[in-house]
């Protein structure tokens, strides 16, 4: 069985009959690729059943933790969005796809455009909030022509787009990060939270879920 | 034969009477074939209620005799400022009226086991005239709809089978547009999406009564977007809403 969490920017692949999960760019996904069970922004078309993503990242969460309250948080390309979970049951979620999207495209963008490298940058642990990601890169690009590095300017970006998801997703104390930022240790140290990193592969495990449900039941 | 439009819920009455026998009513709240909604932007801004953007498009661009619209309390102050403003670059007569009307006249609609879209199809054809009296027995609720109708019907297509609607389009109903006792009133018990149009006021309510009753609110503008879809869905998915 192929599961497919296709993303905008990545695709997540799992084959069920012994094989490993992989990461695919989603320009590089086969485009005769069929998927059996499948979750994403990019789904249409690779037939199958389609899941809900947010309720794919909730089952996929409620199998990778023991934890009966949390909030599980997957920072996209395009999108974030979370659900919070109460004694291990659904308790809210939320989807933004405008004001606070495009945060995890924007930062590997960024990543690629000035060459940095994320490990090796100090995370800022204060930034001005940014009414939204473009006022926020505009205010990016003035601290660089005003002297500031760009590894300093990006980090202060990655700071406020942080802070902003973390009023989005409610300011819990505690988030389980899914999504590319799990690889990114600059996002990693910059959540005005506890953050703790699920992978990139928590939808695709709720997809799993789903699968091997569907097996018993049948 | 007269065109009348009509905005929010002006009484029956004051539509029939100014309809006469052969008058054809047209809600100007919904869609218009053949109206273009950026022709709104001669009097409203463009980020601003899709719905009564709606309203205005089609006032400015439909060939209507006469226009008689509920205002104020029992629709909302943009309707108000929108008339007003129609009043002066219009030739369209414009009749407002500000309803505080407490006489119930029930909601068998709201609490039946029609579809939510349909329920919301007769609810606003019940404006211009009272609808059929069919048998609508009513159901134990799965789900609720809280809010005014929706500029886009889609998001009732998401709710299961008897989902209750409550909030203003119950109001709409019931006949008592300016009752915020009965929008406000909502089962707990029943998980519930808490709607409200982008740039409304009642976005207060929707949201504060979505997080008293740990229901789903969501705003939603002109069309609706996947993420809000996908919200509705994994709300009702996951069972939430439960308690």
């Amino acid at each position: 069985m192929i599961l497919l969490d296709s993303g905008t920017s990545y695709a997540k692949l799992l084959d069920t009959a012994g094989g490993q999960r992989r990461v695919v760019p989603a320009e590089n996904l086969d485009a005769n690729l069929a998927a059996d069970l499948c979750c994403g922004h990019n789904v249409v078309g690779r037939g199958g059943k389609i899941v809900n993503e947010l309720v794919a990242l909730a089952r996929g969460a409620l199998r990778l933790t023991d934890s009966n309250d949390f909030v599980v948080l997957d920072v996209g390309s395009r999108d974030t969005k979370f659900v919070k979970i109460k004694d291990r049951r659904y308790d809210a979620c939320d989807w933004n796809s405008s004001c606070g999207a495009l945060v995890g495209f924007t930062i590997e963008m960024l990543g690629r455009y000035y060459g940095l490298d994320f490990a090796a940058i100090s995370p800022e642990r204060e930034a001005p909030a940014s009414t939204c990601g473009v006022f926020g890169i505009s205010a990016m690009f003035d601290r660089i022509i005003t002297g500031s590095s760009p590894e300093q300017a990006v980090a202060l970006f990655v700071r406020s787009s942080l802070q902003a998801i973390h009023a989005f997703c409610g300011r819990p104390k505690r988030v389980l990060l899914s999504g590319g930022l799990c690889d990114n240790p600059l996002a990693l140290g910059s959540f005005p939270c506890e953050v703790e990193p699920l992978g990139r592969f928590v939808q695709l495990e709720g997809l799993l879920g789903y699968a091997e449900n569907a097996a018993e039941e049948a | 034969m007269r065109r009348i439009g009509i905005v929010g819920v002006p009484p029956r009455a004051l539509v029939a009477e100014h309809r006469g026998s052969d008058g054809v009513i047209v809600d100007l709240d919904m869609p218009q074939p053949g109206v273009r909604k950026a022709s709104a932007e001669a009097l409203v801004p463009r980020v601003f209620c899709a719905t009564l953007r709606t309203v205005a498009a089609n006032a400015l661009s439909l060939d209507l005799d006469l226009i008689v619209a509920s205002v104020g309390e029992g629709k909302c102050d943009g309707a108000r400022f929108v008339m007003r403003q129609l009043g002066e670059v219009a030739d369209t007569p414009i009749i407002t009226v500000s309803r505080s009307d407490t006489l119930s006249c029930g909601y068998p609609i709201c609490t039946s086991s029609l579809p939510a879209r349909r329920k919301m199809e007769l609810i606003v054809e019940g404006v211009a005239q009272e609808p059929p009296k069919a048998d609508l027995e009513p159901c134990r609720p799965a789900a609720g709809f809280w809010g005014v109708p929706p500029h886009d019907f889609s998001i009732l297509d998401l709710l299961p089978d008897r989902t209750h609607i409550f909030g203003w389009s119950r109001c709409m109903e019931n006949g008592t547009p300016a009752d915020m006792d009965l929008e406000l009133e909502v089962d707990p018990a029943v998980p519930t999406i808490f709607f409200a149009q982008a740039f409304c006021p009642k976005n207060a309510l929707a949201r504060s009564l979505a997080s008293r009753m740990s229901g789903l609110y969501v705003e939603v503008d002109e069309v609706m977007s996947r993420s809000a879809a996908a919200k509705v869905q994994a709300f009702l998915e996951l069972g939430g809403g439960r308690r």
